[in-house]
């Protein structure tokens, strides 16, 4: 297939070398992470609201602003899930108007890991790749392992070794090859840099972390889109390595260099748990220098990564748009999940109860104004995560069967009418 | 055994800023060691390194600086993902 002309080279982003469309992702000058860029003016001349309208309703409609050559051949279905309006939750929260972006019901694996993987993949097809891989305790193993399967990719999940697993199930299930390594995290995680450098795999956040990382640009693009072609005034967003809330902050970026939204003031938010929370903290003390926390401790397993790669990245998205951090608890993320549930009938995963209860507190500062509209984006299905919700969300009350227990302890008819 | 080529962001706490660690690694260990990026604050000291010499010898040296108190992470950070 012939190349399109719309994605040109990997840059650094540290110094701006350009690189070729190849599977390497750290510049070798400074080590400095790569990037895909595009040919914007090229773009420009293809891609219109006309033109994206008339396509199908999946991620794949901004197809020219995604790194890959060819059509894709990898997950063709996933994306343009609903950007929902949720008034009751605003009136909770203590907002005008307030929208979620509902990546839960992400196809096929219920997160927004679907977006990046199926970039990764389609990528990896095109490079000659056989055996796709990645390192994952959760969502992004389901996704890889999930997507290869669909395309007759042989897979490898690698992890350590004591995850539990409940979680190693949503992989196995597909036919991956599940590879527990034993060890420290520090350990696990430079074996497998190793395993990636040395093998010739298609390693979706390591050598493919440059086509991988903009597929998140997908849910920006489709926010965008769903407000009738504008940029939200705020967005808030789960941080964890920080990529996602980059690739949101430079999809908006994009949209507004193309012409198809105006360009209006809009800030990027970032919320993480603060059990592990260095970007938050960072922000807070009002730095770009990300301390690494050693030992996250929090019941936000997806969000727990003491090594933000991003999160310098992140920092500075906060900072150009006017962005702030936030950080909650363990309770108040269950609280956050509830509220979700409870007012826009919406289960999230724990990462969902960080945004929720981030922007509770974000709105409660004045960081976000009571008057203004905001976007929460909400980035994976609450069955993955049902322990940390276990005990904390009531019981069912048990009666025998008959009508008369059932009036007696449930449902008064004459009760209900005179409380009327 | 082949020489290896990897790749590592060193981050050292504040004590250990004024120490000569990376000159003290090549005489103890037959690495050859190359600094690509260097941001010293009042907090941390952020080094970007490439490392080359045998495998064996590369997990030693990398061993001790974490003996040293310097947190050692490969170029991408964190490989895994959630």
């Amino acid at each position: 297939m012939e190349p399109t002309p719309f994605f040109s080279n990997l840059k650094c982003r540290e110094c701006g070398r350009l690189y070729p469309k190849l599977a390497i992702h750290v510049c070798d000058f400074d080590f400095g992470p790569l990037e895909a860029a595009y040919d914007y003016e090229a773009i420009g001349r293809s891609m219109t609201r006309k033109t994206i309208e008339s396509r199908p309703h999946t991620m794949w409609r901004y197809r020219e602003l995604l790194p890959i050559d060819g059509e894709p051949t990898v997950g063709a279905q996933v994306g343009f899930t609903p950007l929902v309006k949720a008034d009751r939750l605003a009136k909770i929260l203590g907002i005008r108007e307030l929208w979620i972006k509902n990546d839960t019901v992400n196809y096929p694996t219920l997160s927004f890991k679907d977006r990046v993987v199926s970039v990764a993949l389609s990528r990896a097809r095109e490079l000659g790749f056989e055996v796709v891989a990645c390192a994952s305790t959760g969502n992004l193993a389901n996704s890889v392992a999930a997507n290869a399967a669909a395309a007759g990719l042989k897979s490898y999940v690698l992890i350590p070794a004591d995850l539990e697993q409940g979680k190693v199930l949503g992989s196995l299930v597909y036919g991956t090859e599940v590879i527990g390594i034993h060890g420290a995290y520090d350990q696990v995680n430079r074996l497998c840099s190793e395993i990636a450098g040395k093998y010739g795999w298609g390693f979706v956040n390591v050598n493919l972390r440059p086509y991988y990382a903009e597929g998140s640009k997908t849910m920006g693009f489709e926010i965008c889109e769903q407000l009738g072609w504008r940029i939200p005034q705020h967005t808030v967003i789960p941080m964890a390595s920080g990529s996602l809330l980059t690739k949101i902050h430079k999809s908006y970026k994009e949209f507004i260099q193309l012409g198809l939204v105006k360009e209006t003031p809009f800030a990027v938010h970032g919320t993480q748990a603060t059990g592990c929370a260095p970007i938050s903290h960072a922000v807070k003390r009002g730095t770009d220098i990300v301390k690494p926390v050693p030992k996250p401790d929090t019941i936000v397993k997806s969000l727990a990564i003491g090594t933000p790669a991003d999160g310098y990245y992140a920092i500075h998205s906060m900072k150009q748009t006017g962005g702030s951090a936030e950080d909650v608890t363990d309770e108040e993320v269950v609280e956050g999940i509830r509220m979700l549930a409870e007012y826009a009938g919406i289960f999230a995963e724990t990462a969902g109860g960080v945004t929720v209860a981030g922007a509770r507190k974000l709105i409660a500062s004045g960081h976000i104004g009571a008057n203004d509209s905001a976007v929460l984006c909400i980035t994976g299905h609450g069955l993955k995560t049902q322990e940390a919700i276990i005990g904390k969300v009531g019981a069912p009350r048990l009666i025998a069967p008959n009508i008369r227990e059932f009036e007696e302890k449930i449902y008064a008819p004459d009760a209900a009418a005179a409380a009327l | 055994m082949a020489a290896q080529h990897t790749r590592f962001w060193l981050n050292f706490p504040p004590q250990l800023i004024t120490r000569p660690l990376l000159w003290e690694l090549c005489k103890e260990f037959s690495v050859v060691t190359n600094i690509r990026q260097a941001s010293i604050t009042d907090e941390v000291g952020i080094v970007s390194l490439s490392m080359e010499g045998e495998g064996e010898e590369i997990a030693k040296a990398v061993a001790w600086l974490e003996s040293q108190g310097v947190r050692v992470d490969p170029v991408e950070m964190n490989t895994i993902a959630s």
